[in-house]
């Protein structure tokens, strides 16, 4: 392809793309650049910026409360947005079968997505309150509770997923809603023609049909779990002890309270590295799904 | 359809059965979305004393002293309207950016496009902190810090690839030969995405502009690591009543309710476009 | 008015070759059918010369200059989609007037130039209309219509007629080629549908696997067919092709060009019954006849297992059945030879 019609074309492509490529030169790989360099270093946020090679990651990676944070961002993340995902899924799937419309539906069961994340957390506070909150008082009816919920070790863990799993929910249950709807009629109705049951529907013709699709809600869940913050800041802190701890209150602590910034950036990477690996595995799962398919 | 019509009849038994626990299942749910709205609007709607009763009252005399002396709380009425500056620049600046780019990528030929599309997915999925850090100190040194339009600006690492993809899959739905009709009559690409493709998909313009600003809204990390007072948004200054005497619940939920309901308005007016964004970009992959 | 002219043109798309050694001349004010089967690169060829494809090799000439390089709003050519590709935004007004807005036409002009479209077209009722609210006709009306408001060198047709019904089609066939010849516009017009070709086309180009397998007015295609893609092609139903011996038997001798050769006779060709001057074909089996009202095609089986088609008038219904046996003839003079190995037309 000689012609100047390519490079005329690609020419002004490249003037459309410039601004984003600009804003995000800007906003990303300055940031992950010389978030990088500083991770080699001791930098407080004044003068003290030496070079300490490997030190950030080595200390780090024998620190024990750097462990255990990880072990509480897997924690929450994974047991989120299994939660998430199950009872999201169900929820898609009983509403699809409803013989009314369901846009109204629909809407309020997205009201919780509307919510900023640290507005959730402060009302949650309302709600859990040892004391004086609704959830004590509505579980006293069946004879359960009263639980400390953010106040113990045991239990504050529980409560911050239970707050994620009441925000985030609906945001599994509209896509997979979606996804249903968008299924292709026929397959469904020849196997019923054939007699076969609603179970056996659901499980050997339109899961595997949104196979593809369930994974990659999986992969935006686990994802945007294990970036977790406003929840935790909002309500335990990472309290009490270390027991809610995760990687970014982790990290806001050690940059803005510590001044280590050295050390709060050898944690980002480490952590971008992990997400990195979390997504591409289940991103080869779904890949592996659609070859055998 | 005969078939199936036996067929339903056949088990209609098992049918009914299972179709009135999804509807039950359906209102459990319902139940369980709206509870936690609902009982703190109650609180904010409660005076300092039938807040703080126990157990906790179902009926109660309303006041709105909650809400009155939130109008006077100066901090908290600044946060709400800094909010509102940051959203708009926000949402702006990434419709701009975001609608050339996303034409580019899905009807012209670019090199690196694949590469392009693994930059946005990275710096989509990257945690916060690992971008804000860095920034804050270019943003004092630069002067960006603690501004409407450094906070706005930071918020395109998210919202710049959601816009793009949701634009992207818009414009994939009009029909390619309309680029060719247009170029043939004479129009360059400019034209032909700001006199054709923009007017052809303003629901989808409207659905990203929602999500984008839904986004901003409520983001909090950002904020936190770089406005200090003067672009302090709604989040942090709802962040504020974490603190300060644990138990004026009251002004809590009040604040909780008001920073609520604008993206509650944006839900209800827009509901069927969020729910479009929020689906297209995965439903269609 | 301008002339447009293929040089030795090739098309690839990375490794695959889809054009090659294209040398075709459309001239002056003239209506150039190309025809031939799905994915044979008519819509390539079509939008090379629109400026929508580059060329890979060889020269595209449009009024004797070389206009590979040309974008397409630098060619002043209009084209007409199978899809219409009307802009969904836009009014038929502003469909029809875009081009010369994009343009900077001055405003009177537009409008006196929409006014003339809408009024040649019988458009004027419907220029307040978005192009959802138009049938597959009007629709089809206004993209004709902002093809011609610019008054192009060229018109560029890409199977204009395939997503309209059977009756619409055979109208809008006749205005298009009324159009073409009130304005003389050099227009090169794709189908894949022959009876479009022969009915619109000044000449035709009938294409196979990216090659021109012959040009020629569209007599000349039925009646002297270069090799046996076109006879097979042009003609419906398809012309007979059969090994000599296998359509003649012993008598293939006695035809000239007859031995070892392959033979076509159209279905209209081939009679029932013996005739004076005819040479006989020999015994055939009814296996179906297809009976159109007006005409009848009798499919048969002949005793040398070959399988052939006779056209006849309707006034056989009820005296041929299926399961007789037929003694068919056909005229020497109306059988076409060709080389039974590289299919061209023996002289
Ligand atoms: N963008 C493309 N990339 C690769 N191959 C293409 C492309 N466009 C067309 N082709 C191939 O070129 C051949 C000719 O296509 P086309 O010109 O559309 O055929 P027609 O219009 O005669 O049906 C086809 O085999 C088609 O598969
Ligand atoms: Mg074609």
């Amino acid at each position: 392809m000689t012609s100047a019609l390519r490079c005329l074309g690609s020419a002004s492509a490249f003037w459309f793309v410039l601004p984003c490529l600009l804003v995000l030169a800007f906003t990303s790989v300055y940031p992950v650049g010389f978030g990088l360099a500083v991770s080699f270093t001791n930098w407080n946020w004044g003068n003290q910026f030496e070079f300490v090679g490997w030190a950030n990651y080595a200390n780090l990676l024998a620190d024990a409360e750097f462990w255990s944070v990880m072990r509480n961002t897997v924690v929450f993340a994974a047991s989120a947005t299994a939660i998430e995902i199950a009872l999201g899924f169900y929820l898609a799937v009983q509403v699809d079968r409803l013989a009314i419309r369901t846009d109204l539906i629909r809407a309020v069961i997205m009201l919780p997505l509307m919510v900023s994340g640290i507005v959730v957390a402060l009302m949650s506070k309302v709600m859990f309150d040892p004391f004086l909150g609704i959830i004590n008082h509505l579980i006293g009816v069946f004879g359960l509770g009263p639980s400390a919920f953010y106040g113990a070790a045991e239990t504050a863990m529980a409560s911050i997923v239970a707050v994620d799993v009441w925000w985030q929910t609906a945001f599994v249950f509209i896509i997979m809603l979606a996804g249903l709807r968008s299924l292709p009629a026929e397959p469904v109705e020849a196997a019923r023609v054939e007699g076969a049951s609603e179970f056996t529907i659901f499980w050997f013709i339109k899961l595997p049909m949104l196979r593809s699709l369930l994974i990659t809600v999986v992969i935006i869940r686990a994802i945007d779990t294990l970036k977790v913050f406003d929840i935790v800041f909002g309500t335990t802190g990472g309290g009490p002890a270390l027991a809610t701890e995760v990687v970014q209150t982790f990290v806001y602590r050690t940059a803005y309270s510590y001044q280590q910034i050295g050390k709060a950036m050898a944690t980002m990477i480490l952590f971008s590295l992990l997400i990195l690996v979390i997504s591409l595995a289940l991103q080869a799962l779904q890949r592996r799904g659609e070859d055998a398919a | 359809m005969t078939a199936r019509t036996a067929l339903q009849f056949h088990d209609g038994r098992g049918q009914g059965l299972s179709r009135a626990w999804a509807y039950a299942f359906t209102g459990a749910m319902i139940l369980f979305s709206l509870f936690p709205v609902y009982w703190v609007l109650t609180v904010s709607l409660k005076s300092r004393r039938d807040g703080l009763a126990s157990p906790p009252l179902w009926i109660f005399d309303p006041t709105t002293a909650n809400y009155l002396k939130l109008w006077s709380h100066e901090t908290f009425k600044y946060t709400f309207l800094n909010s509102v500056i940051i959203t708009a620049i926000g949402v702006a600046l990434s419709l701009a950016i975001a609608i050339p780019t996303a034409y580019a990528i899905v009807r012209m030929k670019i090199r690196g496009r694949n590469l392009v599309g693994v930059w946005l997915i990275l710096a989509y999925m990257l945690p916060e902190f690992l971008f804000v850090i860095p920034m804050f100190s270019l943003y004092q040194w630069t002067g960006l810090y603690d501004t409407h339009v450094g906070l706005a600006l930071m918020y395109q690492v998210h919202v710049l690839p959601l816009s793009i993809w949701l634009l992207s899959s818009f414009f994939r739905e009009i029909n390619p030969a309309i680029d060719e009709a247009a170029r043939i009559e004479g129009a360059s690409n400019w034209q032909i995405l700001t006199r054709i493709y923009v007017p052809c998909t303003l629901p989808g313009m409207a659905a990203t502009a929602v999500l984008n600003a839904i986004w901003i809204w409520n983001e909090l990390a950002i904020a936190l690591g770089l406005t200090f007072s003067r672009a302090e948004t709604v989040t942090l200054g709802i962040t504020s009543f974490r603190g300060y005497a644990a138990l004026d619940w009251g002004a809590m939920t009040a604040a909780s309710i008001i920073a609520i309901v604008p993206m509650l308005l944006f839900a209800v007016a827009a509901q069927k476009h969020i729910v479009k964004g929020l689906s297209l970009g995965a439903v269609k992959g | 008015m301008r002339d447009i002219r293929f040089l030795d043109v090739a098309k690839s798309y990375g490794d695959v070759e889809v054009i090659s050694g294209l040398d075709l001349h459309v001239h002056e004010g003239e209506f150039m059918v190309l025809v031939g089967p799905s994915g044979c690169a008519k819509s390539t060829t079509l939008r090379m010369i629109a400026g929508l494809e580059s060329i890979s090799s060889g020269d595209l000439m449009i009024g004797g200059e070389r206009a590979n390089h040309l974008s397409p709003a630098q060619r002043n050519i209009s084209m007409v989609f199978q899809s219409y590709a009307l802009f969904p935004n836009m009014s038929v007004r502003d469909n029809l007037s875009f081009g010369l807005r994009v343009r900077k036409t001055d405003p009177a002009t537009v409008k006196s130039e929409v006014a003339r479209v809408a009024d040649t077209l019988g458009l004027g009722e419907l220029l307040d209309r978005k192009p959802r609210q138009l049938s597959g006709g009007q629709a089809q009306r206004v993209a004709l219509g902002r093809a011609m408001i610019r008054r192009p060198d060229a018109f560029l047709f890409d199977e204009p007629l395939s997503n309209l019904d059977a009756e619409l089609r055979v109208q809008m066939r006749g205005e298009i080629s009324e159009m073409q010849r009130q304005l003389t516009t050099t227009t090169v017009y794709v189908t894949h549908d022959q009876v479009e070709a022969m009915t619109m086309g000044d000449r035709i180009a009938v294409m196979n696997r990216g090659r021109i397998m012959q040009v020629g007015v569209p007599t000349e295609l039925y009646e002297r067919p270069r090799n046996t893609f076109v006879a097979g092609f042009i003609g419906s139903p398809r012309m007979n092709l059969l090994d000599a011996e296998d359509l003649l038997g012993d008598a293939a001798a006695t035809v000239d060009r007859g031995r070892g050769s392959t033979l076509g006779i159209r279905p209209e060709h081939l009679l029932i019954g013996l005739t004076e001057g005819a040479v006989p074909v020999g015994e055939a089996r009814v296996n179906r006849i297809e009976d159109l009202g007006h005409e009848a095609l009798v499919h048969l089986g002949n005793v040398r297992g070959a399988h052939l088609t006779v056209r006849t008038s309707g006034d056989i219904r009820g005296v041929v059945r299926a399961g007789e046996t037929l003694s068919l003839a056909l005229r020497p003079d109306r059988l076409h030879a060709f080389d039974s190995t590289t299919g061209e037309r023996l002289p």
